[in-house]
């Protein structure tokens, strides 16, 4: 694999900042989509800004508050924009804002896509609760590989990188050799990515095997993760009653539909009074096991939402960090979307691979019919 | 419950009321509320059965129906003409099948009653959510485009010509006649192609209802059945048609021998393609590219099969006329035709194969060939049961496949219809509706629907006039499908995933508001779109979540 | 005239748990909606089988949604075919009687049963399998007329806790619930409803009966307003103007949930995920160019000033809000404060009286000069 190294003299994130500010310079950038930890100081949200005020970001938050596909989609969804924009997030959220391009609802025309080595995030309930604390928590973690602090769903991510087998098609990607000296490698994917990077004056040519090899190692571990998760989240949903078990704390409050990356309707079809019903069909409904659960929508909402968007799902674990009931609502959707995706043999945040709804393959399924 | 609900239950003479209790179906109905009326009727399709059910409706004054019958695709129609006739709205009905469901196929009465009344109430509780639907008519162009000058598209064009019907008639080339001007002799008669061709080439150009555009290209074709706008290109000029039918008429072209080097084309001397060949023969003298005359011809059939996929059904007539042509100029030149299988379909084609042997040409069956270099010019090298052999020639004929058009995908593109797995343009069924197109309004015939000789081509040709010229009547009224989807501009958010699924092309997309929009004049009502929605912005009339709901509800309740 | 109060000689759950078996066992209802907790989940049942009644905990003190959302799908156009009866809290209660004013459901064949209420505990809680240990400090607590000290904020600060428009009330304020319980009979058609049920059935007196007036719930409403305007302050909702308002709202990550589970919000498709509401580039640039810096997704302040301008005339302040706000956003305080002023303005509270239009609805040329 090979890519640019810097050798900074200040860190990682003041290596990403000295890259943006060139990009800005150099490479035709108008402006810059990054978290920010916002005025207060109890959270962190995304701006879109000048260069001059590149300096107050903050390039790796420990929470995730807002999705960054959703930030990006807010902005170039409606009306083209006239402003190159580089925007820089964890590969999860590049993931998913390639995915919203392929849906209309994101144009990355106009966008530099950089995703960066990602150590993982903290719970955000558990950032709010004492912002503070769990900061310094975030410092100490990001620097152990596979810290216990990090969210589950982070724990068993295998796509936290950009190697020849774990690629991100964003078009740059920010890597942290670990090298003695700190250095920051910047791996280019596309020929947009390319074109920036020799702008910015920063080869392409320099080995980053032993890092490569590295993260292939750590890919690995994080692989047999998700399967040990797999094999326990499993009996989890496995049949009407396990299913019925684990979501039956879920009150239908339909966070995790609206914080989704991936989950873009204006309204969903398990909210609105398509699967609103007369009264006398709940009362006879009711009276053919003497009760019902009131309303009965949960369980439709849980499996309609993943037979929708399982096969974009990039694992970002925004759902399970928003729930109230702490249902597991990640893991759970991120295992299955491994098995909906390898039916369609899809990759999530694959530039050019179309949704599977839209291929029509007459050869396909065939392990399925009767 | 809505308005007066009908129910009739017919009979279908001992079809239904052998194997079901009617009168229980018809206690059961007259339960249900909102039910103003019901009663059996021993064959209500007859006659006497659609006067009664007219009477019936117009007596009492029902708004929706419910008929218990045989299958809706036998006689939906049937009673939704009644209705009308009866002025009430064909769309606040709603058939229940308790023939074809229920007592064709349960065998215990009991059971097959239970069944029955299930799918009764059904479509009771369906009707109280239809809709009336109103029926629409559009005006439409009688006139048609033809895309390619080919015999099959100059015959296509004097049929509708001579139907008074205006005909555009659009070739890429400078002149008409396409493939065909190509052939000295036509098989199996070998008569004079010129003479013939010429002679169709006149009609057209003395028939002042087809315009002929020669030269030119389609550029863009916007609109659907009865109302296209085709832009021709001709050498720069462009010219917007109003059409009301397309007729794609675009021929083949040939296998590329270089796909299948075993055969040594390009790399052996004297090794030509059918079509090289024909050019040769029409010149009047066949020599090789050293100018000698050959003393020995191999014609090699079967050419690119292997590859494509599929028999041209064309090659091994056309192989014994270039044998046929040998023999005319070079008695003395020996043939040899190898070949897999020898095609002969038709009647007549035996009589031309064996009268050909007759002539002298050796017709060798072989498992596989090849032809290489040697000294001695090209040399054949066949396999069949008796092991490998070998001999040399002083030139070789490939008869190569039919291959669909090269721009074969823009075309189809551009006229949103699909093609099959072999390139060529794909029939809306392979029986039934060998011309149409999934695309109404737009058809295709000869060699772009598949590799044929002329014969086909021509009958082709006079199926597609046939059908263009039942489809659009002059002043007649198009009565499109009114059970159409339609997108709600507030809950669409612009994925455009319906537009990528719909079959039909009835999909477009407002930039401006960024929504997809249904064209209901093309729309056909297939729901694709409805299922690809994930938030249901998508409904198809008649169709509607709710409706299909409400019937699953009552039936498994 | 002293009205009838119904006792069972048990604790008040499963005396209204018995009451309710009582009216679907003699078909004078078809279905009863109540709530029922197991372990970590809280849901509510429509319960038609009397002996599944035994199954429900009618009066767990949690909520995992507003029961007026539900009752607006159980009566539903013209109603339900047969009378239903649902055990709901005073604010889902009012919540309810200001959906209907807003033609999303009817009292028709539909029997209203509240109690007074000592409030509810946060979903949180429930989430975490703590109501168990909470249960005994909550009984005690309304024996005493107490505030519970691990309840919704906005239950603490509440000062409506005794139901306006209940067919039955159940009495648990101020007095022991574990060996009676005791069901004042409000209305009319509560009293036909119960026509030859055998119940001890006695007109007496009870503290209920005075409501407002009596001793000890003085004393509790004069407590919780302080309570309330202490949290409003302790926000920094107190600091005047935009930028009290944004500072807590600035983690606000825009997923709408408030809405989604606020009983008033009743809007099919809401008009913040609307196209109305897309931006288009262009504003971002111009924003840009102006201050070299925009959050996005932009219209946070919008969505909620949006949202307290269509509802805050209705909130009842139950607290679903702030229950599901992802970032702790003390919603549910922030509304029902605001909410509370502005209803004051009007003379208006919500959900009280059936026959009083909303202030929106109406219009006086004389009103609300002071502002002008």
């Amino acid at each position: 694999m090979k890519g640019g190294i810097l050798n900074p003299d200040n860190g990682f994130e003041a290596a990403v900042k000295n890259f943006l500010k060139d990009v800005m310079e150099k490479a035709d950038i108008d402006a810059l989509l990054l978290p920010f930890k916002n005025a207060v100081g109890d959270s962190f949200e995304w701006r879109l800004v000048t260069a001059d005020k590149l300096a107050e970001a903050s390039v790796v938050p420990p929470v995730i508050a807002v999705n960054g596909a959703r930030a990006l989609s807010s902005i170039t969804r409606s009306g083209k924009s006239a402003m190159k924009i580089a925007a820089l997030m964890r590969p999860c959220e590049a993931r998913a804002a390639i995915e919203l391009s392929k849906l209309n609802q994101c144009d990355l025309e106009p966008v530099v896509l950089i995703s960066m080595d990602c150590p993982g995030a903290m719970p955000l309930q558990d950032y709010i609760a004492d912002p503070e604390k769990v900061e310094k928590e975030f410092e100490h973690a990001a620097r152990e590989w596979n810290n216990e602090l990090i969210r589950p769903i982070c724990r068993m991510c295998d796509i936290f990188t950009c190697t020849e087998s774990t690629w991100c098609d964003a078009d740059i990607h920010v890597a942290l050799p670990e090298t003695e000296n700190n250095a920051v490698a910047f791996i280019s994917n596309t020929d947009k990515g390319r074109e920036v990077l020799e702008k910015v004056g920063i080869g392409r040519e320099e080995e980053l095997g032993d890092w490569q090899k590295k993260m292939n190692a750590r890919i690995e571990e994080r692989k047999a993760a998700r399967k040990k998760a797999r094999e326990e989240l499993k009996q989890h949903v496995t049949g009407l009653n396990s299913l019925s078990d684990t979501f039956g704390s879920c009150i239908n409050c339909q966070v995790c539909r609206s914080v989704c990356p991936v989950c873009y309707c204006r309204q969903c079809l398990f909210n609105s009074v398509k699967v609103h019903y007369a009264p006398d069909d709940y009362l006879l409904q009711a009276e053919s096991k003497g009760t019902m659960k009131f309303t009965p929508d949960t369980l439709l909402f849980q499996t309609g939402r993943m037979t929708h968007m399982s096969v974009s799902c990039v694992g970002c674990g925004a759902c399970e960090d928003c729930c109230p009931m702490d249902i597991k609502v990640a893991q759970i959707f991120s295992i299955a979307a491994d098995e909906t995706q390898k039916l369609f043999d899809y990759i999530p945040g694959k530039r050019d691979a179309p949704p599977p709804l839209r291929v029509y393959n007459e050869q396909e399924l065939k392990e399925y019919e009767t | 419950m809505k308005g007066k609900i009908g129910v009739f239950i017919c009979e279908c003479g001992p079809n239904i009321a052998e194997k079901v209790d009617v009168d229980k179906i018809v206690d059961e109905a007259a339960a249900l509320p909102g039910v103003a009326f019901v009663a059996k009727h021993k064959l209500l399709c007859s006659e006497d059965g659609k006067k009664f059910l007219k009477e019936q409706i117009e007596e009492h004054g029902l708004t929706r129906l419910v008929i218990a019958a045989c299958s809706p695709k036998a006689h939906e129609s049937t009673f939704m003409k009644v209705c009308e006739e009866a002025k009430c709205n064909s769309h606040l009905f709603q058939m229940a099948n308790i023939r074809e469901h229920c007592a064709w196929i349960v065998e215990n009465k009991e059971a097959a009653t239970e069944k029955a009344i299930r799918y009764v109430k059904a479509a009771w509780r369906r009707v109280g959510y239809h809709e009336p639907l109103a029926k629409k008519e559009i005006a439409v162009n009688p006139d048609v485009l033809v895309i390619g000058g080919g015999i099959t598209g100059i015959e296509a064009s004097l049929l509708l010509a001579h139907a008074d019907r205006k005909v555009y008639l659009i070739e890429k080339s400078d002149a008409l006649g396409g493939k065909v001007n190509e052939f000295e002799k036509i098989f199996k008669n070998m008569e004079n192609t010129a003479d013939m061709l010429a002679g169709k080439i006149s009609d057209v150009e003395k028939n002042s209802a087809i315009e002929v555009f020669t030269n030119s290209s389609i550029e863009e074709v916007v609109g659907f059945l009865g109302n296209f706008t085709v832009t021709v290109n001709k050498k720069g000029e462009r010219t917007e048609i109003r059409t009301g039918t397309i007729v794609v008429a675009t021929g083949y072209d040939s296998f590329d021998p270089l796909k299948a080097p075993k055969y040594g084309y390009g790399k052996v001397d004297n090794i030509y393609t059918g079509r090289e060949f024909e050019v040769l023969n029409k010149s009047g003298k066949i020599v090789g590219k050293d100018g000698k005359t050959p003393q020995s011809v191999a014609i090699i059939n079967c050419v690119g099969r292997e590859e494509m996929g599929y028999c041209s059904g064309v090659c091994c007539l056309s192989s014994i006329k270039f044998a046929r042509y040998i023999k005319e100029k070079l008695p003395e030149t020996e043939v040899v035709n190898f070949y897999r299988e020898m095609t002969l379909p038709d009647k007549g084609y035996q009589k031309f194969f064996e009268d050909t042997q007759e002539k002298g040409v050796n017709f060798i069956r072989v498992k596989s060939v090849t032809v290489d270099n040697s000294d001695k010019g090209p040399m054949i090298t066949w396999q069949n049961d008796n092991g490998d052999e070998h001999r040399n020639v002083d030139m070789v004929i490939l008869s190569a496949a039919m291959t669909a058009v090269n721009d074969a995908e823009t075309i189809a593109d551009m006229l949103k219809i699909s093609r099959d797995e072999t390139g060529f343009f794909l029939e809306e069924h392979q029986k039934l509706a060998p011309v149409s197109t999934a695309t109404e309004g737009v058809f295709i015939a000869g060699c772009a629907q598949g590799p044929k000789n002329i014969k086909e081509s021509l009958v082709q040709a006079g199926a597609v006039a046939g059908r263009i010229l039942s489809l659009l009547i002059p002043g007649k009224k198009l009565e499109p499908e009114v059970r159409t989807s339609y997108i709600s501009e507030a809950y669409c958010i612009g994925c455009r995933m319906c537009l990528e699924v719909c079959n039909y092309g009835a999909i477009c997309f407002d930039a401006l508001k960024h929504v997809s929009v249904v064209n209901e004049i093309i729309c056909r009502g297939c729901g694709n779109c409805v299922g690809s929605c994930p938030s249901g912005a998508v409904q198809t009339k008649q169709f509607k979540d709710i409706q299909i709901h409400q019937e699953v509800v009552e039936v498994l309740r | 005239m002293m009205p009838q109060v119904i006792t069972i000689k048990k604790s008040a759950e499963e005396g209204i748990k018995e009451f309710c078996k009582v009216l679907l066992q003699s078909k004078k209802v078809a279905g009863v909606l109540a709530l029922t907790r197991k372990n970590r989940s809280a849901y509510y049942s429509l319960v038609t089988d009397p002996a599944k009644m035994d199954e429900t905990t009618p009066l767990a003190p949690v909520m995992p949604a507003n029961a007026a959302t539900l009752l607006s799908r159980l009566t539903w156009e013209e109603g339900p075919p047969q009378p239903i009866a649902a055990v709901v809290r005073p604010c889902e209660e009012r919540a309810f009687i200001e959906r209907i004013k807003l033609q999303q459901g009817t009292f028709k064949n539909l029997y209203i049963i509240s109690m007074t209420c000592g409030g509810v505990f946060p979903l949180k809680l429930l989430a975490q399998g703590e109501i168990e240990n909470n249960l005994p400090q909550y009984y005690a607590s309304l024996n005493k007329a107490e505030t519970v000290e691990n309840i919704r904020d906005v239950c603490k600060g509440c000062v409506h806790f005794i139901p306006c428009n209940a067919d039955f009330t159940i009495d648990m304020l101020g007095r022991n619930n574990d060996s009676e319980c005791a069901m004042v009979v409000n209305t009319d058609r509560g009293e036909e409803l119960i026509k030859g049920i055998e119940y001890s059935i006695e007109k007496r007196d009870t503290p209920l009966l005075r409501g407002h007036e009596d001793k000890k719930m003085k004393g509790l409403i004069e407590h919780r307003e302080k309570v309330g305007e202490q949290f409003y302050g302790e926000y920094h909702f107190g600091e005047p103007g935009m930028a009290g308002l944004s500072s807590a709202l600035y983690k606000c990550v825009g997923c709408h949930s408030c809405s989604r589970a606020c009983p008033i919000c009743y809007c099919n498709l809401c008009n913040f995920n609307s196209e109305q509401h897309d931006t288009r580039f262009s504003k971002f640039a111009s924003q840009l160019r102006k201050s070299g810096s925009v959050r996005v997704p932009p219209d946070t302040m919008l969505f909620h000033i949006g949202r307290l301008n269509h509802v805050s005339i209705s909130c009842v302040g139950c607290g679903m809000c702030e229950d599901v706000c992802p970032v702790n956003i003390p919603l549910g305080t922030l509304f029902s404060e605001i909410s509370k002023a502005l209803q004051s303005i009007f003379d208006y509270v919500s959900g009280k009286n059936p026959d009083e239009d909303i202030p929106v609805s109406t219009f006086e040329e004389e009103e609300l000069t002071q502002v002008q």
